[in-house]
């Protein structure tokens, strides 16, 4: 069943527009992978749906539920999860207070905070520690351990493991399998294309503000071709 | 229920347990000057609610602090109100005022909201004069000694007593204190400090920001009123100097010194800056220059403030 649907959004930066009608649509349990080349509309896309660049046209439904015009603020509580690009974190917040903001936002009880660390169990060993003394991936790993926090139905990750170490890129990699097989749909934009291979299920190519294709991962994998045409990478 | 800061619980109740025991101690020029730093104090705490826990500098605190005063003052004064109804008309007054400010300043953020804050406090201060037939301007008026008295629960207070005063003052100061550490110390608190740090990604996690900044602004200018209330009634003055700019720098003062988002710096900052006017200006006419220069060394030596030093290096849960 769809989890989440977008459908023909439009967003503008002032006078220019930017986001041209795009559709996307993920089911429970499934990691959709948003590709293409610099400015092609990937993060823009993830703001648009979090409300924090108001979209200009188009429709968002989470379960059914039209989400389309909601205030920023409304979007997470109605369970929609935001890793962004940079972490974002509250540096000058301990760990465990950057991880009980998450769970406030929807009231999720103290356990899905467990399973969380589960998923990053380095962050048992610093629960006190001031978030902006964390290295960059321990950093990478809160910041998606928070937005677990908030017990997202469907959570947008925006380039999770850039500038990690690979044990780093490993973890978090695993921790999307896991919030997968948990049921939680996420769509995933990544750079690295191990990682969309490794863990998605479909990649959206994105260009000039459109979705071009969306194919499911095992096409990605038997045709190196669609990488170098819409991301210019080959496998 | 389990405590959030248990260590800095236990030393907000050392503190209230020594300002107990100082009265004991103190000459009667010295506990008239403790009960003044501790009304000041309770103004320096709301000052600090927002400015240092959610970040918001305001440079018109002495509207609030003046609601209570006039509110509390002239209705004592014109209508003979008994003094605690009048202390709550005056916490009340500030309450509604705040409210209403808040609601129109906090569309703007950083120096917009410092320079509305003080166009707000200065046509207060403005009107204060403007009306001086009821309110006396700059002269002021002095409430008759008769009305400075009151039974409350069976006990009389008299508010020409300076023990009176002073233990009057704890009172509310201890009430302050924990209903501050109640509120920054829980999951409210924290929310406080994510707007500080950064509003936007507050909004972010599902958190509307404005409802946030108006309950820190509302609670600041309602303590702030009730400083200013309490310190009408216990000293039986009420002026235009109470709504001055420079009664919303010396908030501003106070808290820079103790130490933004700590919540025992407004006592402390509030304890060394009066003490220190009070010494420097019987020896030097030039004592400001003193002060000015002792300012500048804590910016130097201690950017945090005092405790907010001792916090950032040493002790992370003095906050």
């Amino acid at each position: 069943m769809t989890r989440m649907q977008v459908e023909g959004l439009e967003a503008r930066y002032g006078r220019a527009q930017v986001l041209h009608g795009v559709s996307l649509s993920l089911r429970g349990g499934e990691v959709l992978c948003l590709m293409g080349r610099n400015g092609a509309g990937k993060t823009t896309t993830l703001r648009s749906v979090m409300g924090t660049l108001r979209p200009t046209g188009g429709r968002i439904t989470l379960d059914g539920r039209d989400l389309t015009g909601l205030p920023a603020a409304e979007i997470p509580r109605a369970g929609i999860a935001h890793v962004p690009q940079g972490r974002r974190l509250f540096s000058d917040l301990t760990v465990r207070e950057n991880l009980a903001l998450g769970l406030m936002t929807r009231g999720a009880d103290t356990a899905v905070q467990e399973a969380a660390l589960d998923l990053f169990p380095v962050l048992r060993d610093r629960l006190s520690q001031r978030a902006g003394t964390l290295s960059g991936g321990e950093q990478s790993m809160l910041a998606m351990a928070r937005a677990i926090c908030v017990g997202p139905r469907v959570l947008l990750l925006d380039e999770p493991t850039e500038g990690l170490m690979p044990s780093a890129v490993a973890t978090v990699r695993a921790a999307i399998a896991r919030l997968r097989a948990d049921g939680v749909a996420v769509l995933l934009v990544e750079q690295r294309v191990e990682a969309v291979l490794e863990v998605g299920d479909r990649v959206a190519f994105m260009e000039h503000g459109r979705i071009r294709a969306d194919h499911p991962i095992a096409e990605v994998r038997a045709d190196p071709g669609l990488l170098k045409r819409y991301v210019g990478l080959s496998v | 229920m389990r405590s959030a800061n248990p260590r800095l619980l236990l030393l907000c109740a050392a503190v209230v347990a020594a300002l107990f025991a100082l009265q004991f101690v103190l000459s009667e020029y010295l506990v008239l000057t403790a009960t003044r730093i501790l009304i000041l104090a309770i103004f320096a705490m709301g000052y600090n609610m927002l400015m240092g826990y959610t970040g918001m500098l305001s440079l018109g605190h002495a509207m609030f602090f003046a609601a209570g005063v006039y509110a509390a003052g002239l209705s004592s004064y014109y209508w003979g109100l008994s003094l605690p109804l009048a202390f709550v008309l005056g916490v009340g007054a500030s309450f509604a005022v705040s409210l209403v400010t808040g609601l129109l300043v906090l569309r703007t953020q950083a120096v917009a909201f410092m320079i509305v804050t003080l166009m707000f406090a200065q046509v207060t201060y403005l009107t204060t004069l403007q009306f001086s037939d009821i309110t006396g301007g700059d002269q002021g008026l002095t409430l008759p000694t008769g009305a400075r008295g009151f039974t409350l629960m069976g006990i009389a207070v008299d508010l020409t007593r300076d023990s009176h005063r002073y233990n009057l003052a704890l009172a509310l100061f201890t009430a302050t204190l924990a209903g501050l550490f109640a509120l920054t110390q829980g999951r409210r608190g924290r929310l406080f400090a994510a707007v500080r740090e950064n509003a936007g990604r507050t909004e972010m996690l599902g958190f509307n920001t404005f409802r946030i900044r108006l309950v820190a602004f509302v609670v600041s200018g309602t303590l702030s009123g009730m400083s200013g209330a309490l310190y009408a009634l216990m000293f039986g003055y009420i002026g235009s100097a109470f709504a001055g700019f420079e009664l919303s720098i010396e908030a501003l003062l106070f808290t820079l010194v103790g130490g933004p988002g700590t919540l025992l710096g407004p006592l402390l900052g509030t304890g060394v800056m009066t003490l220190l006017i009070d010494r420097l200006s019987g020896v030097t006419s030039a004592y400001l220059i003193v002060v000015g220069a002792l300012l500048i060394a804590v910016n130097q030596w201690a950017p945090a403030g005092l405790l907010g030093t001792l916090r950032d290096r040493r002790l992370p849960w003095l906050k």
